[in-house]
């Protein structure tokens, strides 16, 4: 951990640039960009498309590395690290909601959980009882054991949000988690999310284009053309 | 270009791992068929070539010595187009090992026009020239003599010692030089030198010559022209008379060519099922990997056949992706097969031969195989209405597969999540694992099955050879009454003794439906049906020795449309009789008629007489002592016979290992194929996975478990599968080559290829662990996963 590192600190991402190559020309997606999050603090990014946001949001998940500048996570600094090292980051620190939800089709609602719950070692009737409880906290109860293809796409989500809470990580990011549901569904979504808050005292970045979302976070970050333009409580 | 075949050429690109695999899988069936046709192929066009560009006769007359006043001019016979004339006469040639090697020597007035030989080595002999002669290849390739040696001929003439300035290929031994008297055609068992008939001048004072060749106008009535012919010579006694299709070396390459071609059709058969097998499969997964892209050119307009079309085009595309691999590997194919078919039958020359037909053939059938694998996916799909194609595919109807998994898991200790997604992933698609399974189990079980046919070979040789009661396979220098032979029966060294006739007849069928049908065949007489020469039959029993009754090869029964209970005429020299067929040979024994001694003595005119005799002599001296005998020519020692048939067995072993290799890497193909494209259809999977925080150790874990169930699965179901090959592989050997084989499957045929295939099974994972480990996570993890 940097000596210079605020307790309340979770996530600094320090002059970053990332581009990417199309063709013969490197584009460039995100330029010098700097943005703090505090521990337990939610924040929305938002953007048009190609504004750079979910890039943003793989850099502070370490899918991805910045071509410059500096992303730290918790104390860590991500952005040197390698292809395993990163995922070994990830398995610890980082829960993922995916757009399209990404759950594996052959295991159960109860056995996505507990999948990434084994990953950290949670062995038993602990990993039983966890991937449960998360799954009732989601609404999920009665729903554990159906498969992903048996459960509609805001029950899928909510599988994926457990999934991501269950292994309790210091963060959560979240790429465009209503971008694929209807708008009722999508409301159900964020109103779970808006309970998680109260509840956990989780950091969450989320990106996505719907204005809802950033009506229960703590800060919006606005993106354009890869560099900050707004960044309001 | 149309624009939905632009699409697919541009979808090849962006899968071309995926068009790599596929036009390899089709490559390898592709190369496995046209290298094993083209080696047949090769086979004929050696032999129609060689008998070709040697001419060989169309008939020899084989008859007393004439002097050159006494010989008919053939020439004014209708249908002769021309005759050529030699002594032959034979002799030995004592060998550096202390052996004596029979030897054929063929007296000629110059070059000849028919059964000519072509030189691979020095020069022709020089007219006139007693000091030189030429030998026929086989004394170089089995004895070591160079061209510049010197060698002791041993003949009627007394013993010459010869400059060898040449060695040849000659027509008449192509198939490596055998001694056709023998009971075995062991390679190098005769030696043959070429000398001018000034030799035969300065002996006698004249030439003489016993063989006469023709060549036969093809139109011409050749029973008619033969008839002719031998009409003139009335009254001079002959020995023999030999259709080119009877000529030992011209019989034997013609069957052997049948043989093995019919046995290369089974190969290619079962190559071409799992290659057939694997294309199809594959195709089929890269069908169903498209399956929302051919949703959404349906939603957007485009019409079912232009559809279709564009994926036939895309079918051809990865047809001729296979060709162009599969083409040049043919020929290697076609390279380790004629190798070990030229080593194996001392077959000097071979010309390769791969018909552009045959290319063509092993294309389209690829393109047919790739086409269908498109085609059947394509076809279910093009039949639902786009939006039943565009929604994602679930597994809800495997559900209760992966449903009744989930209970027997829930009884076994917790399981690792690698491990229960790599099984589970084995449920995902329970059709299309159970048909890679089966393909799998196929091309495994193909390699055992080689393998249980080359065992059979090996056992049911093995009990021939146990059965054989004679130690020694004596042939003496000419015939000999008993008195002439009692001398051999008073040696000590001789425990037992049994005496045979050798000759020729004519074998003629009399049956109803084809006509009188006629052979030229060997015959053998032996004392009794139960002779220390242990026949091996098909079917039926040996004769009785006081009866007109035969036991004959398979080849002959089939030429000539009898089997046991049919009668046949055996004719001689001097008589003909009826005799019954009552055993059925395999053809271990060489077109040979077995039949009671003194019958056989009596249709030859040779009552009393025999040409050799089977001797039981354990002794160590007893080959010394017994060569000692003046009235003894050769000598064939079981130990012999053994090695000679153990180097055919261990040859015809070199063709099956290169079998079960091809099979072995066909089965591991199959497993890798279908890891590599279970990840490619899986990469959003792997990369949500490893979003997640699944390390090296978990894909490791996983990827061992889907592969270790697959093999597990897979050597398993070859178990049953591979006796079925056997057996069928067997029932292909006795067909081809008309033997009595049974098969003998051992454990250790099992694990010839289990253990090869286990030991690099790792290394398939190789290729798909780096696919995993570099995936683009950023974009892999935004697509939709799809069930």
């Amino acid at each position: 951990m940097p000596d210079s590192w605020p307790d309340s600190c979770m996530v600094q991402v320090d002059s970053v640039r990332k581009s990417y190559r199309m063709g013969e020309v490197d584009t460039p997606v995100l330029e010098d960009v700097s943005l703090q999050i505090r521990q337990g603090e939610w924040v929305v990014i938002l953007g048009v498309s190609g504004s750079g946001k979910t890039t943003l949001l793989n850099l502070i998940g370490a899918l991805d590395r910045p071509d410059s500048g500096k992303v730290t996570v918790d104390g860590e600094e991500i952005s040197h690290l390698n292809r395993w090292e990163r995922t070994d980051f990830r398995r610890r620190k980082v829960g993922f909601i995916f757009q399209f939800y990404n759950l594996i089709p052959t295991l159960t609602a109860q056995e996505n959980v507990e999948t990434v719950l084994e990953l950290i070692g949670i062995r038993g009737e602990a990993l039983h009882a966890r991937a449960r409880g998360y799954l009732e906290a989601v609404g999920l109860k009665g729903k554990e054991e159906k498969f992903p293809s048996q459960l509609s796409g805001g029950e899928q989500q909510r599988v994926a949000i457990a999934r991501a809470l269950a292994k309790e990580p210091s963060l959560v990011l979240a790429d465009e988690p209503t971008g694929n549901l209807d708008e009722r569904t999508s409301n159900q979504v964020i109103e779970l999310m808006s309970e998680l808050k109260k509840r956990t005292g989780t950091t969450f970045v989320i990106v996505t284009h719907n204005r809802k979302l950033g009506e229960i976070a703590d800060r919006v970050v606005e993106l354009h053309l890869g560099r900050v333009v707004e960044a309001k409580a | 270009m149309n624009k939905l075949w632009l699409k697919s050429i541009r979808d090849l690109r962006q899968m071309w791992g995926r068009a790599l695999l596929i036009a390899l899988v089709v490559g390898i069936g592709l190369s496995v068929f046209i290298g094993i046709k083209a080696s047949v192929y090769s086979f004929v066009r050696t032999r129609d070539t060689l008998f070709n560009e040697l001419a060989l006769a169309d008939l020899e007359i084989i008859a007393q010595p004439l002097a050159l006043e006494e010989i008919p001019d053939w020439s004014h016979i209708p249908g002769v187009i021309s005759w050529d004339k030699r002594l032959v006469s034979m002799g030995h040639i004592p060998l550096r090992s202390g052996k004596t090697l029979a030897t054929a020597v063929y007296y000629l007035d110059s070059e000849p026009t028919l059964d000519r030989f072509r030189i691979l080595e020095g020069n022709s002999f020089q007219k006139g020239d007693l000091s030189q002669g030429v030998m026929e290849q086989g004394l170089q390739r089995y004895h070591g003599f160079q061209v510049g040696d010197s060698l002791e001929l041993e003949s009627k003439g007394g013993t010459q010692t010869l400059k060898i300035v040449g060695s040849v290929l000659a027509p008449e031994f192509l198939m490596g030089t055998m001694d056709p008297n023998l009971f075995v055609p062991l390679k190098g068992s005769l030696g043959v030198v070429y000398l001018p008939i000034d030799h035969v001048i300065d002996l006698f004072g004249y030439p003489l010559y016993n063989s006469f060749l023709f060549r036969i106008d093809p139109k011409a009535d050749f029973e008619k022209v033969k008839r002719e012919i031998l009409k003139t010579l009335e009254g001079t006694p002959i020995r023999r008379v030999l259709p080119k299709a009877q000529q030992p070396s011209y019989q034997h390459l013609q069957d052997d060519v049948r043989a093995i071609g019919s046995y290369a059709d089974a190969m290619v058969l079962i190559f071409s099922l799992v290659a057939f097998l694997a294309t199809f499969l594959s195709v089929n997964r890269l069908i169903q990997s498209q399956r929302v892209e051919i949703g959404a050119l349906r939603a957007l307009g485009f019409s079912t056949f232009s559809i279709a079309l564009s994926y036939v085009f895309l079918s051809l595309v990865l047809a001729l992706g296979g060709a162009i691999l599969g083409v040049p590997a043919s020929y290697w194919i076609r390279h380790l097969f004629t190798q070990v078919y030229l080593e194996s039958h001392g077959l000097a020359i071979l010309y390769g031969w791969t018909p552009l037909g045959t290319i063509l053939k092993g294309m389209v059938l690829g393109w047919v195989v790739t086409l269908l694998g498109v085609l059947v996916p394509l076809i279910g799909l093009l039949l639902k209405e786009p939006q039943e194609i565009l929604r994602p595919r679930s597994v809800r109807g495997k559900g209760r597969w992966i449903r009744g998994w989930r209970r027997l898991e829930q009884g076994l200790p917790p399981i690792p999540a690698g491990v229960r997604l790599g099984v589970r992933n084995l449920w995902r698609h329970p059709g299309l694992v159970a048909t890679t399974l089966v393909s799998i189990s196929f091309s495994i079980a193909a390699g055992i099955g080689f393998s249980i046919g080359n065992n059979s070979l090996y056992r049911t040789s093995d009990k021939i050879l146990a059965a054989q009661k004679w130690t020694l396979f004596l042939d003496f220098n000419e015939l000999l009454e008993p008195e002439g032979y009692k001398p051999l029966l008073e040696l000590e060294v001789v425990e037992q003794f049994e005496p045979y006739l050798r000759g020729y007849v004519e074998v003629f069928h009399d049956s109803h439906s084809v006509g009188q049908m006629a052979a030229g065949q060997r015959v053998m007489g032996i004392p009794s049906g139960d002779s220390m020469n242990h026949l091996d039959l098909i079917q039926g029993r040996t004769f009785e020795a006081d009866r007109f009754e035969v036991v004959i090869n398979r080849s002959l029964a089939d030429r000539l449309g009898v089997w046991i209970g049919d009668s046949v005429i055996l004719e001689g020299s001097q008589g003909r009789d009826d005799f019954m067929v009552v055993g059925v040979v395999s053809n271990f024994t060489l077109h040979t008629v077995f039949a009671p001694l003194p019958k056989v003595q009596s249709i030859l005119g040779l009552e009393d007489f025999a040409s050799g005799a089977m001797v039981q002599a354990d002794r160590s001296d007893a080959v010394e002592r017994i060569y000692q005998m003046p009235m003894v020519g050769g000598i064939l020692t079981k130990q012999e016979f053994e090695k000679a048939t153990e180097e055919m067995r261990q040859e015809f072993g070199r063709m099956v290992r290169l079998a079960r290799s091809v099979s072995v890497v066909i089965a591991l193909l199959f497993i890798f194929s279908t890891l590599m494209l279970g990840a490619f259809e899986r990469e959003e999977e792997y990369a949500t996975l490893q979003a997640l925080g699944f390390g090296r150790t978990d894909f490791r874990r996983m990827l061992s478990i889907e592969l270790v169930v697959q093999a597990i699965i897979g050597l398993t179901l070859s178990i049953p599968l591979a006796l079925t090959i056997g057996d069928f592989l067997v029932f292909q050997l006795n067909k081809a080559w008309g033997v009595n084989l049974h098969p003998y499957p051992r454990v250790t045929d099992f694990f010839s290829v289990f253990v090869p295939a286990i030991l690099v099974l790792p290394f398939t994972m190789i290729p798909i662990l780096i696919f995993v480990y570099r995936i683009d996570l950023v974009q892999a993890v935004r697509r939709r996963i799809l069930g």
